[in-house]
């Protein structure tokens, strides 16, 4: 009886460490991590504040909804903001490229907003979208990579980069909140105070439509498919600028 | 049987992986320097590059040992932040010359309170009543005298690393069970300035002269103006304009601004654009990153923030150490930094033209000064450039305000000039840059915004004509070291010799001198001797050590030479005015008299003629004594 206990018990620490025997793996990583999103279709895929959407393809220019992944790792108290269609979809702590959220008085205050590139740009933020054209380059600094989570193109009429983020940094407030990009002393700034405001991605219904610059689709506001280009309406002529790409009529 | 098949059950139960990130307040080297207790808890480790270490444990309740951080306890999902072993300031910066400080080390944790600390001094003059209380450490800086001697001229005192009162305290803290730790406290006496009144908000500055009082200042702002240790300090506390006045009456309008407030796009095309481009592509622009790219050695972290980032380390300036302060940044490495931080990291426009504004017209020659680049470049052992430059002759070269006043002087003897006739730096009114002293400084030379010739940023500049050598070695220091094509007497004659060949002036009959040329193809140009030094950077007095000639030659040079062309040179003043004393010079009574005065300069003027080509100068000496 002893020895076939003793077998068993070998038995279940052979089986426990094939089992359960992982290794730790100590080594030092890029900080942008792979959320593959496999249930992404169409051309382009975009995080639309806190959903998901694709446009082209199946999901022609009014997109559609598809389900938003993250990393199989602890959500960072920032969140994550996420780049990439498909297999290419990674991930990172936001709080990594943009400085922090400063509350008080009941609105916060990001005072060093993200931007597409190090270089000199203009944005606003208009319904939960921020978008902005390049002023110039920073003198004397490489321009490094772009941003993966800002969609770009050249603005029709100058040329210059214009570029749209449908996912900006949430303010750590739990109200309805709009934000703005504000200069203080020739520094930007993102402002966001509780104010009830249309916001893409939000869930929308018969009763509870969507502002002129989105659409309801599957029950979210969504923007049509993007192709920044455009700064004011004047580059769209007779066509407006929405979000920072051209649409037909009024 | 059933009782194994519990054990198995027991040990395989997938148990739920807890995930902890935790922020690390110092730089980890290698994620598996942390310790965990109990062991075997641990299923995965990762250390992110920008100071995050990831755990995913079995759910068991560990504490993390973190090298440099108290312990860390983990029990569930969360994201926690490791408190410093001990919480010290890393820099003290513009404590003042002659002035008492106190460095005070707090533990973060228990474990931190029963520390030993050893305290030593590890750079710098060696500090006045240094006095080490456990965990207090008291001293007193050096006077401004050990530093620098006054007085100065009216406006901002230029201070380098050397003359800044530096010091570096290390303290090597032993907490039992742990490895010792070293803690490390740069002092500084004042800030770095460029001697430019374009200042960081929060900057201290020495002013030269008496009785300085603000007359104005922007609303707001309430700018510190002491008198310490005999010399006016000023700090400027809001940005804006700022007019100051002495006691003599002169005025200083100095520009306060923060580098992350001064908009970086100098670079636009109406502006400065191929210097923006220029500048995008040189070890200056990259000087962050490459160090990083290479290993950055810990003990050299904190001299990686004094001049390889934007700004002063302890200052509130908007500069990138005063940036990362505020968003929680290490600086692991260029590409993980965030955008607003890649522009602060490197040396960039604000690191030499200042945060301020441009500055007056008649100002802007400051800029040339070499105590613009001395704020990095000045800082022994590693950079001795700005001070051998200041003891070489070039330091003094426009001493003489006449040599200002000309271009056909100041194009020699200043760098604005210098600058002006290679086409640089054009100036419409040259008598604007008359009034300030600048030397033939670090920009005659190198170009900090390209186009340059190699990694030491050497200016390219075109060789003279009268060389009859295009693409002559060393042109930047020929371009002044020749004569003038249309000269009747030479101006300069070194490069001459070391070439070996001359197209006379078209007066003179344009015609082509060429001899021997032992020297002219030497690697390194006029570098190859002047300032040569065996397995060390060039030594920027350009002094020639003698042990450079005689690895070649066996005994000194012949001085026959000198004697013989000012033997020439007298017989000729009774036909050749001025022949003798120099400029301005008359023409003589032939042709052939100005050949023999020209060609007997070329060898007097030059006192390193005979190091530099003798045969050819004695041809230059018998065409003349042929001639006369």
């Amino acid at each position: 009886v002893a020895s076939r206990r003793f077998n068993a018990l070998r038995l279940a620490a052979l089986l426990s460490f094939a089992a359960c025997g992982q290794q730790a793996e100590p080594r030092v990583q890029p900080t942008r991590v792979a959320a593959a999103a496999e249930a992404d279709r169409g051309e382009l895929c975009l995080d639309v504040a806190d959903t998901r959407a694709c446009w082209g393809g199946a999901c022609g220019e009014a997109g559609c909804v598809v389900p938003v992944v993250v990393p199989k790792l602890l959500t960072p108290a920032s969140g994550f903001r996420c780049a990439g269609t498909g297999r290419a979809r990674t991930c990172e702590a936001r709080a990594e490229q943009a400085g922090p959220f400063r509350c008080a008085d009941g609105r916060c205050v990001q005072e060093r907003p993200r931007f597409p590139d190090n270089g000199e740009w203009d944005c606003v933020e208009i319904d939960g979208a921020v978008y902005c054209r390049k002023l110039a380059e920073a003198a004397g600094v490489q321009a490094g990579p772009l941003d993966p989570a800002f969609v770009c193109g050249p603005r029709r009429q100058g040329g210059e980069l214009v570029c749209v983020d449908f996912a900006p940094d949430p303010p750590p407030m739990p109200e309805p909140h709009r934000c703005a990009v504000r200069n203080r002393a020739g520094l930007p700034e993102r402002v966001c105070e509780p104010k009830p405001s249309p916001r893409l991605g939000r869930t929308c219904a018969a009763d509870a439509p969507c502002d002129a610059s989105t659409r309801c689709v599957q029950g979210r506001c969504l923007p049509a498919w993007p192709r920044p280009g455009c700064w004011l309406d004047k580059d769209c002529a007779p066509g407006v600028c929405k979000l920072g790409t051209c649409r037909e009529g009024a | 049987m059933r009782w194994c098949l519990l054990v198995v059950l027991l040990a395989c139960t997938p148990a739920r992986d807890v995930e902890v990130r935790i922020r690390l307040a110092a730089a980890v080297a290698r994620a598996e320097d942390v310790r965990f207790e109990p062991r075997g808890h641990v299923r995965a480790l990762r250390l992110d590059d920008r100071g995050w270490l990831q755990v995913s444990t079995d759910g068991a309740a560990l504490t993390a040992h973190i090298p440099g951080h108290c312990p860390v306890h983990l029990e569930q999902a969360a994201e926690l932040v490791a408190q410093e072993l001990f919480s010290y300031p890393e820099t003290l910066a513009q404590v003042g010359y002659d002035a008492a400080f106190a460095v005070r080390v707090e533990p973060g944790c228990p474990e931190a309170e029963a520390a030993d600390l050893r305290w030593s001094q590890v750079e710098g003059l060696p500090l006045a009543q240094l006095e080490a209380r456990g965990r207090e450490l008291h001293a007193r800086t050096l006077p401004l005298a050990a530093y620098l001697s006054g007085p100065w001229p009216p406006g901002v005192v230029a201070v380098s690393p050397r003359t800044q009162g530096r010091y570096v305290l290390e303290a090597i803290a032993r907490v039992a069970g742990r490895e010792p730790a070293r803690l490390r406290v740069t002092v500084t006496s004042i800030a770095r300035a460029t001697g430019l009144s374009s200042l960081a908000v929060s900057q201290r500055v020495m002013l030269g002269g008496d009785g300085w009082r603000v007359l104005r200042a922007p609303p707001g702002a309430s700018p510190e103006l002491q008198l310490r240790d005999g010399v006016v300090n000023f700090a400027a506390d809001v940005p804006g304009r700022y007019l100051l006045a002495n006691a003599a009456g002169e005025q200083l309008e100095a520009q306060a601004l923060t580098h992350d407030h001064t908009p970086m796009d100098c670079g636009r095309a109406e502006c400065h654009a191929s210097i923006s481009s220029g500048a995008e592509t040189t070890p200056m622009s990259h000087a962050f990153e490459l160090p990083f790219a290479h290993g950055v050695p810990a003990e050299s972290a904190s001299c990686m923030l004094d001049c390889h980032v934007v700004g002063e380390p302890g200052l509130s300036d908007g500069g990138f150490c005063d940036l990362a302060r505020s968003l929680g940044e290490q600086a692991t490495g260029y590409a993980q930094l965030p955008h607003a931080l890649q522009r602060l990291a490197g040396v960039r426009c604000t690191s030499c033209h200042g945060p301020g504004a441009i500055p007056s017209q008649g100002g802007r020659a400051r800029i040339l000064r070499a105590s613009v680049c001395a704020t990095c470049h000045d800082s022994p052992p590693a950079y001795r450039h700005v001070a051998e430059w200041q003891s070489s002759r070039m330091a003094r070269s426009d001493r003489d305000p006449a040599s200002r006043q000309s271009l056909r002087c100041a194009r020699c003897h200043t760098t604005g000039g210098f600058l002006h006739q290679q086409g640089e730096r054009v100036r419409a009114d040259w008598s604007l840059e008359a009034n300030v002293e600048v030397g033939i400084s670090c920009a005659a030379c190198h170009t900090p915004h390209g186009p340059a010739l190699g990694h030491g940023l050497v200016r390219s500049v075109q060789t003279p004509a009268s060389l009859a050598a295009p693409g002559a070695r060393s042109a930047a220091c020929v371009s002044c070291h020749a004569p003038l094509p249309d000269e009747l007497t030479p101006s300069a004659s070194s490069a001459v010799l070391v070439q070996g060949q001359l197209r006379l002036p078209e007066s003179l009959g344009g015609e082509l001198l060429a001899g021997a040329r032992p020297h002219a193809e030497l690697a390194g140009g006029c570098v190859a001797c002047h300032g040569k030094r065996a397995g060390e950077a060039l030594d920027h007095s350009f002094r020639v050590d003698s042990a450079v000639c005689t690895s070649c030659h066996q005994a000194r040079q012949p001085a026959e030479l000198h004697t013989r062309a000012e033997a020439v040179l007298r017989a000729l003043e009774p036909r050749c005015p001025s022949s003798h004393t120099g400029e301005p010079a008359s023409p003589c009574a032939s042709r052939a008299l100005n050949v023999a005065r020209y060609a007997a300069r070329l060898v007097f003027d030059d006192r390193g003629a005979a190091a530099h080509n003798a045969p050819f100068a004695r041809q230059l000496l018998e065409l003349a004594e042929r001639s006369q």
